[in-house]
């Protein structure tokens, strides 16, 4: 990580840090908008990363603070939005990835499933399958119907319904698959921050809790477990960087299917190492294993990035196999 | 206690220089010649290709001790670029073995502790390709617990006697020499004093190479014992009693390489082109999967690779590359039996190139992987010890 990147997360961390509270957590929970979250993330800046190593690190953080916000959500919807050459109105937004139809006076027809925070935001960037292509279009929720819905993390994944919705909308230059893949990695960063928030909170409790005097951490089987936390841990946050490194549908691909893949083992880890008292209501650590169980499912689990990445191989053949791994994507 | 953090499990993804992607592609041309030449067998297993032949002719492109200095035989090159040698090699199943132990550890080992008239003797001929390399480490009594070595050598009058026997010893029925771990006083309290190693030329009197047949009945390791062995003065490597600290600084690079996931990659290879293009649902899961944790494991362990090459001692990376590594190696092999209908063992009138007979040796050499260089069980404690837990 450059230094930039570092400062970044560090004042990122702090930020969140203050401001994802337990009482924070409690609203949310109770169906209210964080709105001093949100409006110090934006005064940050964050929101307005550009889809680069910026915007990965800070979903990472926020990843690891379960930040109850649509981050990369905006982050996303800006970036598309900036893309096709229209204005991106101020606050937190959401994406529909999935194609919409929409008509050549503009209006829009269909229903998205499973929008993160629809409820909340003003505006939806919306790919749109138009007379002439693939087309961006800017949505207010205001003009659709909404109806709630929510992931296993319990953050909102509405359904929208466009129906006799007008919106702008650009003149083509989007791709659905680009932004599903894009939507994918900043899933995978926020994966990597939870990944690496349960991996801490396990290893200082395996340090605290005593059982046959001593405490559990000197078992060497708590450690191994341990170790195996972190060897996924770490393999999620390589498979990130690396994407970062050097982009393209291989990368991107890797890097879902690596952190969903390691969101499922390691929660198991995590809750058998906290033995009932992480399986209660009161534990924080439920609320950061809901979410690796929820994000390792959308924008495609690991089974579908490695079944799309299978057929990739499997078209190359095997003496193309690895000229692929090494090569330039 | 330290605190686990994303810190002390960073991987950050090193950019290959120039340098290195020309030399790609020259040892590309160069694997793609040879195997006109000398059309070696596919390897189910990066240890088990020895070729003297195939080894002299690397040395000859420069390509064996690349990054020495260029006084001791070396090129001077970038760890960066022997790793993309490595990786080139290991890829295409090219029999690496005879000098793989010399150029990857022994080599650096005498680099960094060797004595000058030691370097000098020994290095130029690693590098060209003429002097191979066998590991004393593990004996009968040792595994695990290589500070319990019991093989002792004893000050005699201008020189060590040494007696003991060092066992699991991979190719010193072929190979030049070995370097060897052994007991020159007291243990003390943290065990790890009174550790020594040394040179040992494997043709010495007193020196019995004992062949020890393997489960796929092959002959690559052996008991080696020393029977009252005298070596002149000059044998002792580095300091008298600072063995622990040098085969330490050894294991960072047995256990770092890219053959801890690439040494069956041969088999992957052959499962993509036994699938076909048009794989079905779960075969193109079972392919991704594989790529994508080796896409991953590569990016570690080229971060490993840049750690070392900027001075740094990355034994907890190195660990955690080992054990996904190894438990990927394993998972090439259980998928490739999963996925597609295939009995392995020798077809009727088939030959040992078949995927039936390739797969069977990989499933036989399956539980070594999670041995050699050190078990699962001791990555993960190395990795705990890097957690703060111990
Ligand atoms: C193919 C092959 C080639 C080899 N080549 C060489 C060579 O060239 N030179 C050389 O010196 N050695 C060589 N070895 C030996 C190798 O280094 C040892 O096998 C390895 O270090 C383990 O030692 P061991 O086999 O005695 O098993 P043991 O140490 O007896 O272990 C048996 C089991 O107990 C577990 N165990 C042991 N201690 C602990 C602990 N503290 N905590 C938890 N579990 C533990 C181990 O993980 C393992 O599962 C080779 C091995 C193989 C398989």
């Amino acid at each position: 990580m450059n230094e930039e990147l570092e400062i970044l997360s560090h004042s990122a961390a702090r930020l969140f840090a203050d401001l994802v509270t337990p009482e924070l957590l409690r609203r949310v929970d109770a169906g209210e908008w964080p709105h001093e979250l949100w409006d110090a993330v934006a005064a940050a800046g964050f929101e307005g990363a550009e889809m680069t190593a910026f915007a990965a690190t800070v979903t990472r953080i926020a990843g690891r603070f379960a930040a109850p916000i649509p981050l990369p959500e905006t982050i996303l919807a800006a970036a598309m939005l900036e893309g096709a050459g229209l204005s991106v109105p101020a606050g937190a937004m959401t994406i529909v990835a999935e194609p919409i139809a929409i008509d050549a006076a503009g209006s829009l027809s269909g229903t998205a499933r499973r929008v993160p925070w629809a409820r909340h935001v003003a505006h939806i960037a919306v790919i749109c399958d138009g007379t002439e292509g693939a087309t961006l279009a800017l949505a207010e929720t205001a003009r659709c119907q909404i109806t709630a819905g929510q992931n296993l993390a319990a953050e909102p994944r509405d359904d929208v319904c466009f129906d006799g919705a007008t919106a702008v909308h650009s003149a083509g230059g989007v791709s659905s698959a680009l932004l599903h893949e894009q939507a994918a990695l900043l899933r995978a960063a926020q994966i990597a921050g939870a990944l690496e928030k349960i991996l801490s909170m396990t290893v200082q409790y395996a340090g605290e809790r005593r059982q046959f005097g001593r405490p559990i951490a000197k078992f060497q089987a708590v450690q191994h477990h341990l170790a195996v936390l972190a060897g996924h841990t770490a393999a999620a946050c390589a498979a990130l960087e690396a994407a970062l490194a050097s982009p393209g549908f291989l990368a991107n691909a890797a890097a879902k299917a690596c952190a969903s893949e390691a969101a499922g083992e390691a929660a198991a880890i995590a809750h058998q190492v906290h033995g009932a008292i992480g399986f209660t209501a009161e534990h924080a650590l439920h609320r950061h294993t809901k979410a690796l169980w929820a994000w390792r499912e959308e924008y495609g689990n690991e089974t579908y990035w490695n079944r799309r990445l299978g057929a990739e191989m499997a078209a190359l053949g095997g003496a193309g196999l690895w000229p692929k791994i090494v090569g330039p994507d | 206690m330290p605190q686990a953090s994303a810190d002390n499990l960073r991987f950050p993804p090193p950019v290959l220089p120039e340098a290195a992607e020309d030399l790609r592609a020259e040892v590309r041309a160069f694997l793609a010649d040879s195997a006109g030449e000398e059309a070696w067998r596919p390897n189910s297993d990066f240890g088990a290709g020895f070729s003297p032949e195939f080894s002299r002719r690397l040395a000859a492109k420069g390509w064996i001790g690349m990054t020495w200095p260029k006084k001791y035989g070396g090129a001077e090159r970038s760890n960066l670029e022997r790793y993309t040698v490595t990786e080139e090699l290991l890829a295409a199943g090219a029999p690496v073995f005879a000098h793989w132990i010399a150029d990857r550890q022994s080599g650096p080992l005498l680099l960094r502790f060797g004595s000058e008239a030691q370097r000098t003797a020994i290095l130029p001929r690693i590098a060209s390709g003429e002097c191979f390399f066998s590991i004393g480490m593990s004996e009968p009594d040792s595994g695990s617990d290589l500070a319990s070595v019991r093989t002792r050598a004893e000050r005699v009058a201008g020189g060590w006697r040494i007696n003991g026997a060092k066992v699991w010893t991979s190719n010193a029925h072929v190979n030049h020499f070995m370097i060897a771990l052994c007991r020159t006083g007291e243990a003390g309290e943290d065990r790890h004093g009174g550790l020594s190693q040394f040179l040992i030329d494997l043709k010495h009197d007193g020196v019995a190479i004992n062949p020890i047949v393997n489960m796929l009945g092959a002959h690559e390791f052996n008991e080696v014992v020393f029977d009252e062995v005298e070596i002149p003065e000059d044998r002792l490597i580095g300091g008298e009693g600072d063995g622990w600290r040098q085969v330490t600084s050894e294991l960072a690079y047995e256990r770092s390489g890219a053959e801890r996931f690439l040494s069956n990659f041969h088999i992957f290879r052959a499962l993509v082109d036994e699938i076909g293009a048009t794989p079905d649902a779960h075969q193109a899961a079972a392919l991704g999967r594989l790529t994508s944790r080796l896409w991953t494991l590569r990016s570690m362990s080229l971060s490993v690779a840049a750690m070392l090459e900027a001075g740094e001692s990355p034994d907890v990376e190195a660990a955690i590359v080992k054990d996904l590594g190894n438990r990927f190696e394993r998972d090439v092999v259980e998928t490739a039996r999963a996925v597609i209908d295939v009995q392995p063992g020798a077809m009727a009138g088939g030959n040992a190139a078949d995927f039936p007979s390739l797969l069977a040796e990989a499933v036989l050499r399956q539980p070594s992987f999670t041995l050699r260089g050190g078990t699962t069980e001791i990555m993960r404690s190395i990795i705990a010890r890097g957690l703060g837990l111990r």
